[in-house]
């Protein structure tokens, strides 16, 4: 089975002894939990889009362990073509979603450990890289989705991993024995851990020759013993546990989430282990999975910004106002910074470079550009589609009142934008401005684009050490003819 | 005579992808079947809808007897119908 229908996922996850917890409960059923399955329904859409031939172009790739067809979350990318198309399939998902379908986290760790566990077995003479590559085999044959965990909780940022006043603020090697190891701390903002049926685990930054023990990667399955998640809150979560609240939720069928995750002793067998204690081979580890995520939002956001424009014009229509000029420039205004940040994110894949492993990695220097970029246009686009909005947005009744036979047909009447248009569509598309931008659909589309795949200095420290300033330096001097021999 | 389907991703399409091969399918003379097409299977026509200019449906791995059409924005139908109708008459 190269690749899972949407029923087989959905079915395999209900396999799943996950623990997750959530207002304080241990969740009895996640799959269909209500606050949950929107984003459930997120991830079956990388399944559900794979089987359709109008999709499969980008959704499938050929996969270079087995030559089998596979799902494209879990490629390997062979060329700068596959890496557009990457791209290209994000936004298609954003799309269709106007949410974070959570499954690249996991496509950028396993193309981040290809190449790295080979450059650390070259250097070592380990076997990390086969270790990898038969795990990545089974992830490709069984069509599993894995969730990415790179983000430990940090503590004291001033300190090192070592220098912490409680050691488990990074993730850690807490004992080591003949058959693998036992390790203990804590992943936070865990996207798509609860969708997901294994979890990679990778360092968080670049390590010290003393931080041997917080320098491990790993994957295990997510209902191993000793692993728990608490679910991250949403800005208006509990509308999803609402009666009667279809439009006033926004996004009814799709959402995204993220967890924090403990792992208290979890055992890690050896061939689950792909770097251990290579303290120098952490930092390019994390500047990989790094650089591709920030190739991601280049596609993901897009997506979802493609759905907020759109929600815009169709309030502007709806209001009455889309002839006037400054909202039609302002929808120029979305769109020109929308496909910027879709040009960054095809960019740098076309300039992406084979590494020595034989996978495909971006220009690093275009993906923090576009990364860069993210954490600043989505909040433009968003204030430009609340300005269109207008206030209303925020202000307008439940939709238990618009059903209300008292009060209901008083919405109905002074709810009313332009007479052919029924006021309840124009609530629905309301709601969905909302949602993106200041609801449940707003910590993927706002705060996930600032921090998600590194904050902006993360960003603006890779862009200083990739943006080649001194042959800038020599192409000014040579123009202005300056000979510095000459003093 | 049979004509495989290939479609682009599907990630910016300025057109109705589906709705221009239900057109192809609606607007045929019953001398041509469509299908979409899949690796291993053989066609006599390979029509590949792109949703844009980019054109970036990858087909090679699909099986044709050299005959290609693309399509890439709506107005690539009626010439294109009639492509496929000469590559019938041709072969």
């Amino acid at each position: 089975m190269a690749l899972m229908t949407r029923d087989q996922y959905v079915e395999s996850l209900r396999k799943l002894d996950l623990k997750v917890y959530m207002f304080g409960e241990l969740v009895q059923n996640t799959v269909d939990h209500p606050i949950i399955r929107p984003s459930m329904n997120s991830v079956s859409m990388t399944y559900a889009f794979a089987e359709n031939p109008e999709y499969e172009d980008l959704m499938t790739a050929t996969s270079n362990l087995t030559g089998e067809k596979i799902n494209r979350f879990t490629h390997l990318h062979q060329s700068t073509d596959d890496l557009r198309k990457k791209v290209k399939m994000l936004r298609l998902l954003g799309q269709n979603t106007a949410a974070c379908f959570q499954r690249c986290v996991g496509m950028d760790a396993g193309n981040a450990l290809f190449s790295t566990t080979f450059d650390a077995d070259k250097a070592y003479g380990t076997n990390y890289h086969q270790n990898f590559r038969k795990y990545w085999e089974f992830v490709q044959k069984n069509d599993l989705t894995v969730d990415g965990a790179m983000t430990d909780p940090k503590g004291d940022r001033g300190l090192s991993p070592s220098q912490q006043a409680d050691k488990d603020l990074y993730l850690r090697i807490v004992e080591r024995r003949p058959d693998g190891v036992v390790v203990k701390g804590a992943k936070v903002h865990q996207t798509g851990m609860v969708n997901s049926h294994e979890v990679i685990v990778m360092p968080t930054i670049a390590m010290r020759p003393e931080d041997k023990d917080w320098t491990i990667a790993f994957a295990v399955p997510t209902d191993t013993d000793g692993i728990f998640m608490i679910y991250g809150r949403q800005s208006c979560d509990t509308r999803k546990l609402e009666e009667g609240a279809d439009i006033d939720v926004g996004n009814k069928n799709f959402g995204g989430h993220e967890a924090l995750v403990i792992f208290d002793n979890v055992f890690v067998p050896n061939e689950r282990i792909f770097l251990n204690g290579e303290t120098d081979y952490a930092g390019e580890l994390v500047e990989r999975f790094a650089g591709y995520h920030r190739q991601s939002y280049g596609g993901c956001k897009v997506g979802v910004g493609d759905v907020l424009i759109g929600a815009a014009a169709l309030a502007a229509d709806y209001n009455g106002a889309a002839k006037a000029s400054h909202i039609k420039d302002k929808l120029i205004e979305m769109t020109h910074l929308n496909e910027t940040l879709y040009s960054c994110g095809i960019a740098c894949s076309a300039e992406g470079y084979p590494t020595e492993a034989g996978n495909y990695q971006i220009d690093l220097l275009l993906a923090n550009v576009c990364k860069q970029n993210v954490t600043r246009f989505p909040y433009e686009i968003a204030r430009l589609a609340e300005d269109i909005a207008g206030g209303i947005m925020v202000t307008m009744p439940s939709e238990q009142d618009f059903r209300d036979p008292k009060v209901g047909p008083y919405i109905e009447k002074y709810l009313k934008g332009v007479a052919t248009v029924s006021t309840e569509n124009r609530m629905r598309i309301l709601r969905l401005i909302e949602n993106l931008t200041l609801g449940t659909a707003a910590v993927g589309y706002r705060t996930e684009s600032m921090h998600g795949a590194g904050s902006p200095q993360a960003q603006r420290i890779m862009i200083a050490r990739q943006g080649n300033l001194a042959h800038k330096k020599e192409l000014a001097k040579a123009i202005a003819r300056i000979d510095e021999s000459k003093i | 005579m049979k004509a495989g389907i290939k479609y682009c991703g599907g990630c910016n399409p300025k057109y109705d992808r589906a709705g221009m091969v239900r057109r192809l399918t609606a607007t045929g003379d019953k001398t041509y079947t469509v299908e979409t097409a899949r690796e291993g299977k053989d066609y006599d026509v390979l029509v590949v809808i792109c949703g844009c200019s980019s054109r970036c449906a990858d087909y090679s791995r699909l099986k044709h007897k050299g005959a290609v059409i693309i399509i890439a924005r709506e107005d690539d139908f009626s010439a294109a119908y009639e492509e496929l109708i000469k590559k019938i008459e041709d072969q």
